[in-house]
């Protein structure tokens, strides 16, 4: 099992930094996730780890080793490329034989090897075919065979679900799950979907502008966004208007909340949020809770089939909320909302604006 | 009645006027040309359809020797020129710079005629030429008369020079924009698998690049196999190329000579098909490939 290390790596194109001094560990056998929009510096910062593309400043460790001047050949750091980039003119055998007939392993040896990462990756009826003559889930499961098979130290998956439909992502992303965690592969995985990340990685690592923004447990990036821009690339959130703080307690027009908890970490500067998940509906006049609740109108519903959305009138806001299965609310019901304290995520740091009035952005 | 597709024959109605154009000269060309090598020209006199004009064509001397110089000259020289196109491609792909002026320079025979490029050849091969000349001078022979005979010489080193000239940038043109393309998708891919240099140019350049190569020299094989400027300029009298030999036998005073030209001609012509087939063979396995992306 193999660490990775990179120490303030900077990368320039054509006058624009790309990877702004970019700072990662990746922990022996661990499987992470570089989040980001396109453009944001996460396929480059793959490219310069497999050696491919060469960085202006910083330095790369694999298992506490310098690499910056081992080549891609040498570094053990595979890739595996969103448009797969398969050898058109050899077969799926011959292109997963490729990487050992560069190491130049054994015929014999190659041969028993190649069948049983066929196998591996359910692909034995295919060795023979040609990638023009496999379907798009086939080819990627031969680009991550061909670069299983010669036993990295470091494998690479840049946005390896992007181009399948929804029913084989969720085969191939739990396929390679499956992998990681029988090869224990340290595996560093690029997307732009947040789906992607939570689902099969222990620490994600979101980019911005070539900037790491924050890198963390899913858990982490989810509860405790360290930007409003985080916040908002794990989906849909309320930027919760503030009425007055004081010293103990954060008034909004969803209620005050005492600074305790997760608000104890409450600040000038900072902002509330809250996940639609986190907003309770319940029935005008309802007195079960000892918590009053604030008083609204359902304004629009939609249903997703597991969940169904709402937006909710509050004061002239409009709040969303979300409740699994088919909603009992229909618009111009009046509900009343309830958050929990818990639920409520602190959001500090230079894009936290805390003016008063603040509205909901929607995405 | 049967329902005519308009749409699948817009094209035709389209083209029509430039198709019916084409297929006309070309028809009746190749009409008139099988027609007077089998033996029949009534203008003439002769209307005995008969294959003795090939039978005479294969048994004489000229015509095999010809074939055989045809065939010898084109081979070497669009083998050559695959291969020096191939490399000299390959060098520059694997440049960081592009090289632009260089390129130009490379690309420029293309647009030399034919005519041209036997002069060039000519001045600078030919025992009068400037390597005989500098040769004198330079003190390696006494006399220009010493130089090695390139021009005229029966194993055609000039007629090959000047094929070469003018084959090489065109394979260089097709094969840098191929392994331009192969360049960006598949080497990132390789060398990230271990593949070195040799590997890289071995194992993914060249099996992947070998259609279009072969391709552009089937082009280039047809071509000097059938055209008869160069090698009548530089070539000698003794064996003829299978073209300048259906060019004397065409203007040979007596008329009755011309079914032997139409005759070598058709030989041409039966080789040309032969290539455009292997052509279209070429270029289909390519296509194969291209889809495999």
């Amino acid at each position: 099992m193999t660490e990775v290390k990179l120490q303030n790596i900077s990368k320039i194109y054509n006058g624009e930094e790309t990877v702004k001094n970019l700072n990662l560990k990746v922990n022996k056998g661990e499987m992470i996730s570089l989040l980001g929009p396109s453009g944001s510096g996460k396929t480059t910062t793959l490219k310069i780890i497999a050696g491919l593309v060469e960085a202006e400043k910083g330095r790369i460790f694999i298992d506490g080793k310098s690499v910056d001047h081992v080549p891609t050949q040498k570094r053990g750091a595979v890739i595996v490329f969103q448009d797969h980039r398969l050898f058109p003119h050899m077969t799926v055998g011959g292109n997963i034989e490729f990487g050992l007939r560069m190491q130049r392993v054994p015929k014999e040896i190659r041969r028993k090897k190649v069948q049983e990462m066929l196998k591996f990756v359910g692909l034995e009826a295919h060795g023979g075919k040609f990638p023009g003559e496999i379907s798009g889930g086939q080819k990627q499961r031969v680009a991550i065979a061909r670069g299983l098979i010669v036993s990295p130290k470091v494998l690479l998956l840049d946005e390896p679900f992007s181009s399948l439909d929804q029913r084989l992502k969720e085969e191939m992303r739990s396929f390679i799950v499956d992998i990681q965690r029988t090869l224990k592969i340290t595996t560093i995985l690029v997307s732009h979907d947040k789906e992607d990340a939570l689902v099969t990685s222990s620490k994600i690592g979101v980019m911005f502008d070539g900037e790491l923004i924050q890198y963390g447990t899913p858990e982490e990036l989810y509860e405790s966004p360290k930007s409003l821009e985080v916040a908002r690339f794990f989906g849909e959130i309320n930027e919760v208007p503030l009425i007055k703080t004081e010293e103990d307690v954060i008034h909004t027009v969803l209620g005050a909340f005492r600074k305790k908890g997760t608000l104890q970490g409450f600040e000038k500067g900072s902002k509330l949020l809250l996940r639609p998940e986190a907003v309770t509906l319940s029935k005008e006049g309802n007195d079960y809770s000892s918590d009053p609740g604030i008083p609204g109108k359902i304004t629009n519903r939609i249903y997703a089939g597991e969940k169904t959305y709402y937006e909710v009138e509050v004061e002239g806001l409009r709040i969303k909320a979300s409740v699994l299965g088919r909603g009992i609310w229909q618009v111009e019901d009046s509900v009343e909302i309830r958050t929990l304290e818990a639920s409520l995520i602190v959001c500090r740091g230079k894009e936290a604006d805390n003016t008063m009035g603040a509205h909901n952005e929607k995405e | 009645m049967f329902k005519v597709n308009k749409r699948r024959l817009k094209p035709y109605i389209y083209l029509f006027p430039v198709i019916s154009i084409l297929l006309f000269v070309f028809t009746l060309g190749l009409g008139n040309s099988i027609m007077q090598s089998l033996g029949y020209r009534p203008g003439i006199g002769l209307y005995e359809v008969t294959l003795d004009y090939y039978r005479e064509v294969f048994r004489s001397g000229g015509f095999l020797s010809g074939l055989l110089f045809s065939f010898r000259v084109s081979l070497i020289s669009s083998l050559l020129a695959a291969v020096i196109g191939v490399g000299i491609a390959y060098l520059l792909v694997m440049q960081k710079k592009e090289w632009p002026v260089l390129q130009a320079l490379l690309k420029l025979p293309i647009i030399v005629p034919h005519l041209v490029a036997a002069f060039l050849i000519f001045t600078i091969f030919s025992q009068s030429g400037f390597l005989a000349r500098l040769s004198v001078l330079l003190g390696f022979i006494e006399t220009s008369r010493e130089f090695p005979p390139m021009i005229f010489d029966t194993r055609g080193i000039g007629v090959i020079l000047a094929y070469l000239w003018k084959g090489t940038p065109f394979i260089f043109l097709i094969v840098y924009q191929l392994l331009r393309t192969i360049e960006t998708e598949m080497v990132e891919a390789a060398s990230n698998l271990g593949a070195g240099g040799k590997e890289l140019f071995f194992r993914i350049f060249l099996p992947l690049s070998l259609p279009g190569v072969f391709s552009a020299f089937i082009i280039l094989f047809a071509f000097s196999f059938g055209s008869y400027e160069i090698p009548f300029l530089l070539g000698p009298t003794v064996p003829r190329a299978l073209p300048v030999l259906a060019y004397v036998e065409y203007i040979n005073p007596d008329w009755t000579n011309r079914p032997y030209a139409m005759a070598i001609n058709m030989v041409l012509a039966g080789v040309s098909v032969l290539l455009v087939w292997m052509y279209h063979w070429a270029f289909s396995r390519y296509q194969q490939f291209r889809k495999g992306h």
